[in-house]
């Protein structure tokens, strides 16, 4: 028989769960039929409530105290223990922690047999499955994370010989009489790891602590003691937060006085690192509360101290805790899941044997054969084309808030699509220009890929696949993008499938969720109108989802918008200060108004059918080369070949996965809108004439959203396969044909590409200033009204990436554009003597542009600018060259205007958020073996509805 | 059964949804498709700068030039009179510096430089010449005028009897590059020796009209000078068998546009047998259509009285006789599809006592500027308003200001007299203005143009 007394100390907190009195109640009755009677019980209800006071009342305990409803249960065991006797042994139990009737008598034996022993732990078991071990000993790793050695598992007695161990889960301890007022549990710890933190003190001290597998106590996870079950998304919070608090607490307290301080100094680095890992482990749900506890856990100086305190003198003794430490291949096998917790739904992807990849072979060969020139070429030119910088460095200052590569002091943010310049060009950094030939080469075949991905979202059928490969390859839109050439619409036709594949999952998954944010961002840049549709779509979808009670999936939604915020910030800020918000949906890249249907009823079917160059779909021309009579009638006609797609879509909506059908129906309808809508649209101007918004990129949008409700419906359709079959192969073979004048154009000479040039500047301005030499070139291009467009180039051409829409698009002249109007009108006038200053404003060359008209105000008014400059003072002409007359300023410019330090810090929190947000998405977006996993559960298919359990 | 029930339930109720979420979007779409949205453009602000002008330069007519009067070389150009010049205030304090041929054998042109102020005190003079020999006499007039980078020559006289020296001043202080570009049966063409005509600074040079444009019937020239603007005009003279019948000095007409105006032209005596009205026409760049309808002077009539639609091949010129005319003062006024050039012919009559005169289309002026009336013969302001509403001018001559009312699409006349007249349109309004100088015998025109600042203001733009 054990001859000391045991006191059992109960805490209660009536503001936990619902089951809470029901718990307490059992709890209550099953101290009283210990076959070994408690000597004394003391409750301590934290926080007031009259049905537990009277559970308490009737309990026959020896004392009652009613404590505060924020006292912890470490704080409750510090208040009931100063009036147990200091002779009895103190039982540590909570509302939820049920003993079996044996169960003090096994732990006191334990405690009889075993003088070294100063605490003994039970076998606790879940309440609900009682076959189930909840905790039966605690550990903890090298790096001091506590780590549960046998929870979950079921319990065959496997681990009933155990009986070191160096600690154990707090609720149902016993702690001998003589050694526990050293050993009760820390309140600094916050509710986590008490039971661990005993157990290392008490093998500091010398002591050793016990299992008692035979002492059987059943627990639910009330949060009383121990840690709540993760079951709402606050708890989940408070688990990483008290977690990890109680971590670092600890390991602040372990520690040698010396190692202290390099302990605080290590916690910022360690919570950057461990923020990126919850990234990469799509837990960022827990980055918060982890950097929270950081804060917390190193500046509570006086707690540290106390706990120090506690432990003086014997942190000496570590070695007696070592052996129990467990070591990295443990810490393996002991958190290894077993398996995928759900059945694997989707199968393979069978790229290749699904034939997706002899698709993608097949137009790499439709594309050099459509494009056989282009692999020579140096430069993409022509259109909306330009040249990059020339070095990397270059392209990456053009996307940082500052001195644009136009006008003379202007500071302005960048256009994001200096992003996507600045990643293309940085691909082939020996020369940033080829990039973009590349990419008109490849276009074909990384659309088709793209396609036949963003099919893997609707069918698993590899016709389907193929045919929507097809259907993105051969696109309207694209062909009229790549034909006339627009790298930003181009470019966001290429990303805009792999939007729709990861975006249409990204409610499921944060890895989906962190890569179709870059997506959207990147869609953004390239076309804003487009992105301003997709971020409507997303904040529909996070309101859905919303409504639904989904607040996760809502969340994981309204981060794909952040990314795309935060590079748009600057602009943004921007455009609400000269408050021309419109401005935003401004095409970034070069101005050119290009081809452009008419303002009709017959000009805007053509825009939503692909074709708003008004070339319809290449038709024109190559019926005319065909010579087919009053080919411009005919033409038009044409539109209708992708009408069989378009039919095809209509019925997607009455699919028995129809929420999937309607929801793309409806986006192709709000894009089209949006695509006429913008298409009347003018925000940017260049060389006096508005220049409208390109409605390109959202007719594509369309089109993804009709080929893929097209490939949903012949996947769907109650029909017999013939029929689906034939419908979509006629639609494939109509749109094939559709194509076939654009993919003639290069060779029959009527698309708009150019071989280069290398710089659009003339060769000695583009040699001198590529070199390093500072300075600009101010151009002068002379109108046909006889007014003159300026604009000041710094660098050796006017670049893809240089190109901002706060300068193109602005709506008032500002001092400095009156200042260089001045300098021209002074320039081009014979009798004007006096001073310009161009070397003040930092102009190396003045080019003046060659006019199309030999006669008229145009030609007169060059012809009198070409005499003025040439007898200017101070200018010395250089000659008349293929890019016009070229005059070279012979003082040294001036070096251009600086950042201030308030401008130079926007720069650079701007790019810094950036690249913050970056990083964080793309942590989410790397697949890891778990996310995969978690992916594949899912499976591939959208609107199938959530998978049963 | 209930489980059909239900089924069957779905379905209708899916069926209806799909119905409706087409009808929706096919709406949304049809609508957007058919009223197109809200057009939203935007211009780029357009500064206009003056220049800081300091001083301008006229070039102003010295010598009259005729060929032929030296029996040992038909082709030498010689002097045949010379101008007589009349200055306003701002204008007669300046010394006139020489511009003579390369040879220094004549001076045909002085430059007067002025230092720019007000507009009010703009300067201006007209050199006015009236010659009585037995190969050339008649009467003449022509303004000081700034020298251009493009002048216009549209009545080039080749036929039988007619001589003409085309005169080029460069009053700047570089050389001055000048190319002549005929346009004639076949086309523009530049002829041998005329691609690189270089004209020294301070210096002139002549050219006959036969050596360049002999072969064509109704030539049309345009000079272009590179390096530094030069002041182009032809000096002509007519000789019938064995009678003068007149002179004329022509300088640069309206650039092409397609409207063009031609006001005052006067109708003295019906000359039957000759060609005595006709306007010579060409479209430098683009094949278009011309409308020619002249109207009586100082009314605001607005049927044609002559003239009618051309077709034009560009580059090519066209006369078309103005025939029926009585005597009278009228406007021509050409409205074509194209950018277009043009000049009216006008003869007084046939006999030794008689002359010619061509009109050049005049610019249109909507600022105030100012003109000297020549002494010599009386002359006429003609005001021609071509817009559609109803213009007002304000008209200085001889130091007494009135205002004059432009009926839309009409014109007025008010006679001036010798020394400064100033001309501004009130409220923006735009006018076509010329001075008519007519007496028996005598016929010769003097284009407005407008003031120099106004001419030297930059627009700028992105």
């Amino acid at each position: 028989m054990p001859a000391s007394t045991v006191h059992a100390v109960l805490v209660a907190r009536p503001d936990t769960r619902a089951l809470g009195l029901t718990h307490f109640s059992e709890t209550i009755r099953a101290i009283r039929e210990q076959s070994m009677p408690v000597d004394a019980l003391t409750i301590v209800l934290c926080g007031r409530d009259e049905r537990f006071a009277e559970a308490a009342n009737a309990s026959g305990a020896e004392g009652i105290i009613q404590a505060d409803g924020s006292t912890g249960f470490a704080e409750a065991i510090a208040l009931a223990s100063a009036r147990v006797d200091p002779d009895s042994a103190l039982w540590l139990l909570a509302q939820d922690t049920v003993p079996a009737p044996e169960a003090l008598r096994q732990l006191a034996g334990m405690l009889e047999i075993g003088p070294s022993i100063a605490v003994v732990a039970p076998k606790l078991v879940r309440r609900d499955d009682q076959d189930v071990i909840a905790s039966m000993g605690v550990s903890m790793t090298e790096g001091g994370a506590a780590i549960e050695l046998a929870a979950g598992q079921f319990d065959q007695g496997q681990h009933d010989s155990t009986e070191d161990v160096l600690g154990a889960d707090v609720r149902g301890m016993l702690l001998r009489a003589q050694r526990r007022a050293d050993l009760l549990p820390d309140p600094a710890l916050g509710g986590a790891d008490e039971g661990l933190d005993i157990g290392v003190r008490a093998r500091l001290g010398g002591a050793r602590v016990a299992i008692a597998p035979l002492a059987r106590v059943a627990v639910s996870a009330d949060g009383v003691a121990g840690l709540p079950e993760p079951n709402t998304a606050a708890d989940r919070r408070r688990i990483s937060y008290v977690t990890r608090l109680a971590q670092l607490h600890r390991r602040l307290t372990y520690a040698p006085s010396a190692a202290v301080p390099l302990h605080l100094l290590s916690l910022l680095p360690i919570a950057l690192w461990r923020a990126m890992a919850s990234l990469l482990a799509k837990l960022p749900g827990q980055v918060l509360p982890e950097a929270a506890a950081t804060l917390v856990a190193a500046t509570r100086w006086g707690a540290i101290a106390r706990s120090r305190h506690r432990l003086r003198g014997l942190r000496g003794n570590w070695s007696r805790v070592e052996p129990l430490r467990i070591g990295r291949a443990e810490r393996q096998l002991l958190t290894t899941e077993d398996g995928p917790r759900g059945a694997v739904v989707s199968g393979e992807l069978r790229f290749f044997s699904g034939g997706g990849a002899w698709l993608v072979l097949a137009m790499l060969v439709a594309s050099i054969a459509a494009f056989p020139l282009l692999l020579g070429w140096p430069v993409l030119g022509g259109g909306a084309a330009l040249p990059l910088r020339t070095t990397v460095a270059q392209l990456w200052t053009d996307t940082g808030f500052g001195l644009r590569g136009y006008g003379l002091t202007e500071i302005a943010p960048a256009d994001p699509f200096a992003y996507i310049v600045a990643l293309l060009g940085s691909l082939v950094p020996a020369s940033p220009s080829s990039a973009m030939v590349a990419l008109w080469v490849l276009a074909l075949p990384l659309a088709a890929l793209g396609g036949w991905f963003a099919a893997t979202r609707i069918t698993e059928r590899p016709s389907l696949r193929i045919v929507a490969g097809i259907a993105w390859a051969l696109a309207p839109s694209l062909m009229s993008a790549l034909l006339h050439p627009r790298p930003a619409a181009v470019i966001a036709h290429l990303l805009l499938p792999w939007l729709f594949l990861m975006g249409s999952v990204a409610h499921r998954s944060w890895s989906a969720a962190g890569a179709a944010s870059l997506l959207l961002a990147a869609v953004a840049a390239c076309s804003p109108s487009l992105g301003a549709f997709g971020c409507c779509v997303v904040v529909i979808g996070a309101v859905f989802a919303f409504a639904t009670g989904r607040l996760s999936a809502a969340a994981r939604v309204v981060w794909l918008l952040v990314p795309t915020l935060v590079v748009f910030l600057p602009l943004l800020w921007r455009r609400l200060a000269d408050g021309d918000p419109l401005a935003l949906l401004a095409d970034p890249g070069a101005p050119w108004q290009g081809g452009r249907t008419t303002d009709d009823l017959l000009g805007r079917l053509a825009t939503l059918a692909g074709a708003p160059d008004g070339t319809a779909g290449g038709w024109t021309s190559f019926l005319d080369a065909l010579g087919v009579p009053d080919a411009t009638a005919v033409a038009p006609w044409t539109l209708l070949l992708i009408v069989p797609f378009v039919v095809l879509a209509v019925l997607a909506p009455a699919s028995s996965r129809w929420r999937v059908g309607t929801a793309l129906l409806l986006s192709a309808a709000g894009a089209g809108v949006a695509a006429v809508l913008v298409s009347r649209i003018s925000v940017t101007v260049l060389d006096g004439a508005a220049i409208a918004i390109w409605p390109g990129a959202l007719v594509s949008a369309v089109w993804l959203t009709v080929v893929l409700a097209a490939a949903l419906t012949a996947e769907t359709l109650p029909a017999p396969r013939m029929i689906t079959a034939t419908a979509m192969t006629v639609a494939t073979l109509l749109l094939v044909v559709n194509a076939v004048p654009a993919l003639t154009a290069t060779a029959r000479g009527a698309d708009e590409l150019q071989n280069g040039p290398r710089s659009t500047l003339p060769a000695y301005v583009a040699a001198t200033l590529t070199d390093g030499a500072g300075g600009a070139t101010l151009v002068l291009t002379v109108l046909a009204d006889g007014s003159i467009a300026q604009r000041v180039v710094w660098g050796g051409s006017d670049t893809l990436g240089a190109q901002s829409t706060v300068l193109t698009s602005a709506l008032e002249a500002d001092p400095e554009d009156e200042r260089i109007a001045s300098v021209i009108a002074t320039l081009v006038t014979p009798d004007a003597d006096a001073d310009p200053g161009l070397a003040e404003l930092g102009i190396r060359f003045v080019l003046l542009e060659p006019v199309r008209q030999s006669t008229g105000v145009a030609a007169a008014l060059r012809a009198q600018a070409s005499s003025a400059l040439t007898q200017r003072a101070g200018l010395a002409a250089v000659g008349e060259t293929g890019k016009g007359a070229l005059w070279q300023v012979e003082a040294t410019p001036a070096a251009r205007t600086t950042l201030d330090d308030n401008q130079l810090s926007t720069a650079r929190w701007s790019w810094s958020a950036v690249a913050v947000v970056a990083l964080i998405a793309v942590l989410l977006a790397v697949p890891t073996r778990a996310s995969v996993r978690a992916a594949r559960v899912r499976g591939r298919l959208i609107g199938l509805g959530r998978p049963k359990p | 059964m209930s489980g059909k029930r239900t089924r069957a339930a779905h379905a209708i109720a899916r069926g209806v949804a799909a119905v409706v979420t087409v009808l929706v979007g096919g709406a949304m779409v049809g609508a957007a498709v058919i009223s197109g949205g809200a057009v939203i453009t935007r211009t780029a602000p357009v500064l206009v700068a003056d220049p800081p002008l300091t001083a301008t330069s006229l070039v102003c007519p010295d010598t009259f030039l005729v060929l032929g009067r030296d029996v040992n070389d038909a082709q030498r150009i010689g002097a045949a009179g010379t101008f007589t010049e009349t200055s306003n205030a701002a204008a007669a304090g300046a010394d006139p510096l020489s511009l003579p041929l390369a040879d220094g054998s004549v001076q045909p042109s002085t430059v007067i430089t002025t230092q720019v102020g007000g507009s009010a005190d703009a300067a201006a003079a007209t050199g006015t010449v009236r010659l009585t020999d037995e190969d050339a006499s008649g009467f003449a007039v022509a303004a000081c005028r700034p020298a251009l980078t493009e002048t216009w020559l549209v009545g080039v006289d080749t036929s039988v009897g007619a001589t003409g020296v085309i005169v080029l001043s460069n009053p700047g202080e570089v050389t001055a590059t000048v190319s002549l570009t005929v346009y004639g049966a076949t086309g523009p063409q530049t002829p041998p020796g005329a691609a690189a005509i270089v004209v020294p600074a301070r210096s002139s040079a002549a050219i006959a009209v036969a050596a360049i444009a002999g072969t064509e019937s109704n030539p049309v020239v345009a000079v272009r000078a590179t390096g530094a603007p030069v002041q182009a005009s032809i000096q002509s003279s007519l000789v019938r068998g064995l009678t003068p019948a007149g002179i004329d000095v022509q300088q640069a007409g309206a650039t092409a546009a397609a409207t063009q105006v031609m006001p005052g032209v006067v109708v003295q005596q019906v000359v039957n047998g000759v060609k005595a009205s006709q306007v010579r026409l060409l479209a430098p760049e683009a094949d278009g259509t011309a409308t020619v309808a002249v109207y009586r002077s100082g009314s605001a009539q607005t049927e044609s009285l002559a003239g009618g639609q051309v077709p034009l091949t560009a580059g090519i010129p066209f006369d078309l006789p103005l025939d029926g005319l009585t005597p009278g003062s009228y406007d021509v006024v050409v409205t074509a599809d194209v950018d277009v050039v043009a000049a009216t012919w006008q003869i007084t009559g046939v006999s030794s006592s008689d002359d010619i005169a061509w009109f050049p289309a005049v610019p249109p002026i909507s600022a105030a500027t100012t003109a000297v009336v020549g002494d010599g013969v009386a002359a006429t302001l003609t005001v021609r308003n071509t817009s559609a509403v109803e213009a007002s001018v304000e008209v200085t001559s001889a130091g007494a200001a009135k205002t004059l009312t432009v009926p839309a699409g009409g014109s007025v006349q008010t006679a001036v007299g010798v020394g400064d007249v100033r001309l501004a349109p009130a409220g923006g309004a735009t006018v076509e203005a010329s001075i008519t100088y007519a007496a028996t015998g005598s016929l010769a025109s003097q284009p407005l143009w407008p003031g120099t600042a106004d001419v030297a203001q930059v627009s700028v733009t992105r």
